[in-house]
C-alpha cells in the first residue's frame, strides 16, 4: 500500500533528523556556514565603506592643495594610539588621563601641520577629524575581521552568532562615519553643534569674545538684565576646545558666580525624538573624564549649582549635518536656559557652557 | 489511506503545501525588508536680515553659522543663522 510506505518513510525521516539535530554538530556546522557567509558579505560592505571614506577624504585633501593625501593618510592610521592609564591605582588617573589626552591631540595636531604646512588652521581641523574617520573605519574593518577569522579557525559558532546579529549595527555605524565624511568636507555644522550653537543664539554674534584656554572662546553678553559668559569652542573649523580648563580659568577671575549651565547633545533613547529637550543637574559633557570632572570640581568647590540642558539626537545626527529637528531642539534649549537665568539673583554673572564640536559655528 | 484524487494521496498533498510553504518563507526571508525611506535630503542655509526676516536658500560651500552675507532679498546686511538637513515631506505621510 503507497500510504503505508509513506507512513514508513516520513517516520524513518523522523528518527533519522531528530538523531542528526541532537546527536550530532551538523546543525552547528550549519549555522556557522550560513553565519559566515552572512559576515562576509557584510565584510566586503565595511571595506566598501572605507574605501568610500578615503576616496572622499583624499578627494579634500588634495582640493585643499595636499600634494599626496594617500601617503598622509596611510600614515596617520594605526598610529597615534592612545593607551589608557593604570586605573588599578586610581590616584592622579584624572590628571594622567589629562596628559595623554592632550599630548596625543599635539602629536596629531603636530602631523597634520607638517604634512599640511601652507593649509588655514580651520582647512587643518578638518583634515585632522577626516584622518580621525578613515582610521576608526579602519579599525572597525580590523576588528570585525579579526573576530570573524577566529570564529572561523576554532568553528566557534556563538562567537560567529553573536558577530552576525551585531553586523547591522557595525554596518549602520560605519555608513553614519562615512556620511560624516561629508559634513566635515562640506563644513556644515554637526548635531554635535548643538551646544555651541545654544551659545551663540543665547548671545548675539557681535559680543566681544576672547580665546580663554587652546581653542576656547569666552563671551560676554547680557540676558534677562544677568552678566552671561558663556564658553564654547572656537570655530568655525573642527573643534571641541577645552570647556572644563575654560570654566575653571573664567571662575577663577571673576569670583563668584550665581550658575553654571552645560548645554549638549546628549544621545536619545530609541523612542525619543530627535531634538527633544531636557534638562537637570550636572554637567552635560561626553568627554572621556577630564574636562567633565573639572566642571564638577569647580562648582563643588564654588557651591554653585550646576544645571545641564540636553538636546537628544541618535549618533547618526550626532556625527552627520545638524538637522532642522536640532535647530528648533536648541531654540528650546535656549528657552529653557532663560528661564533658568531669569530665576538667579541678577547681581552675580552667570556661566553657560555650550559642549560640543563647533565646525561650521563661529 | 484517504484518496484524493487518483493516485494521489493525502501525505503527498501534506507534503507539497508544506513544501510550498516553506518555500514562499524563504523567498520573502530573502526579500531585503524597507526601512523608514525618507525624502531626498536638502542642505539650507537659513539668513536673517537687519531687517528682521528670515531667508532659507541652498548651502553654499563656505557658509557658516555667524558669517555675515548680504540679504538675498533685499540686499542689505544679514548673517547665516543656521545650516541645517531638510528632508522633503513623504507624499501621504501624516
Amino acid at each position: 500500500m503507497a500510504g503505508e510506505d509513506w507512513t514508513s518513510t516520513l517516520l524513518v525521516l523522523l528518527i533519522l533528523s531528530s538523531f542528526l539535530l541532537n546527536f550530532t554538530d551538523i546543525p552547528q556546522r550549519i549555522q556557522l556556514w550560513r553565519w559566515s557567509s552572512y559576515i562576509r558579505k557584510r565584510i566586503i560592505q565595511l571595506f566598501e565603506i572605507e574605501q568610500d571614506a578615503r576616496r572622499k577624504a583624499v578627494k579634500y585633501l588634495s582640493e585643499q592643495g595636499l600634494k599626496d593625501p594617500g601617503k598622509a593618510i596611510d600614515d596617520f592610521v594605526d598610529n597615534y594610539f592612545l593607551i589608557s592609564p593604570v586605573s588599578l591605582e586610581p590616584t592622579d588617573i584624572i590628571r594622567r588621563l589629562r596628559h595623554l589626552i592632550r599630548e596625543r591631540n599635539k602629536s596629531v595636531k603636530a602631523y597634520v601641520r607638517e604634512v599640511f604646512p601652507d593649509a588655514s588652521e580651520e582647512v587643518r581641523q578638518n583634515a585632522e577629524v577626516m584622518f580621525e574617520i578613515v582610521s576608526v573605519l579602519v579599525l572597525i574593518n580590523k576588528i570585525v575581521k579579526h573576530y570573524f577569522q577566529l570564529g572561523l579557525k576554532y568553528s566557534n559558532w556563538i562567537l560567529m552568532m553573536q558577530l552576525a546579529l551585531e553586523m547591522p549595527m557595525i554596518v549602520r555605524l560605519a555608513k553614519t562615519y562615512d556620511d560624516a565624511m561629508d559634513s566635515f568636507a562640506s563644513g556644515t555644522p554637526v548635531g554635535d553643534g548643538a551646544g555651541p550653537l545654544a551659545v551663540r543664539y543665547l548671545l548675539s554674534f557681535d559680543v566681544p569674545e576672547r580665546e580663554v584656554a587652546e581653542e576656547t572662546l569666552v563671551l560676554e553678553g547680557t540676558v534677562e538684565g544677568r552678566k552671561v559668559l558663556a564658553i564654547k569652542a572656537k570655530g568655525p573649523g573642527s573643534s571641541v576646545g577645552y570647556p572644563g580648563e575654560a570654566l575653571r580659568k573664567v571662575v577663577e577671575e571673576v569670583g563668584r558666580v550665581s550658575a553654571i549651565i552645560t548645554v549638549d547633545a546628549a544621545l536619545k533613547l530609541e523612542s525619543e525624538e530627535t531634538g527633544e529637550v531636557s534638562y537637570g543637574v550636572g554637567a552635560a559633557i561626553g568627554d572621556p573624564g577630564p574636562e567633565k570632572i573639572e566642571m564638577e570640581r569647580v562648582a563643588a568647590e564654588k557651591g554653585v549649582p550646576l544645571y545641564a540642558v540636553v538636546i537628544k539626537m541618535s549618533e547618526e545626527d550626532a556625527i552627520t549635518t545638524m538637522s532642522e529637528e536640532i535647530v528648533k531642539g536648541v531654540k528650546k534649549a535656549v528657552d529653557i536656559i532663560k528661564e533658568i537665568i531669569r530665576k538667579l539673583p541678577p547681581e552675580e554673572p552667570v556661566i553657560v557652557v555650550g559642549v560640543g564640536n563647533t565646525i561650521g559655528i563661529r | 489511506m484517504v484518496q484524493l484524487f487518483d493516485g494521489v494521496d493525502t501525505y503527498t498533498v501534506i507534503l507539497f503545501i508544506t513544501l510550498a510553504v516553506m518555500i514562499t518563507l524563504l523567498v520573502f526571508s530573502m526579500i531585503p525588508r524597507r526601512t523608514g525611506q525618507q525624502g531626498k535630503p536638502s542642505i539650507k542655509t537659513l539668513i536673517k536680515c537687519v531687517d528682521g526676516h528670515e531667508v532659507e536658500r541652498e548651502f553654499s560651500r563656505g557658509d557658516y553659522v555667524g558669517k555675515k552675507v548680504k540679504c538675498p532679498q533685499c540686499g542689505k546686511e544679514a548673517v547665516v543663522m543656521a545650516i541645517y538637513i531638510k528632508r522633503d515631506q513623504q507624499p501621504g505621510k501624516p
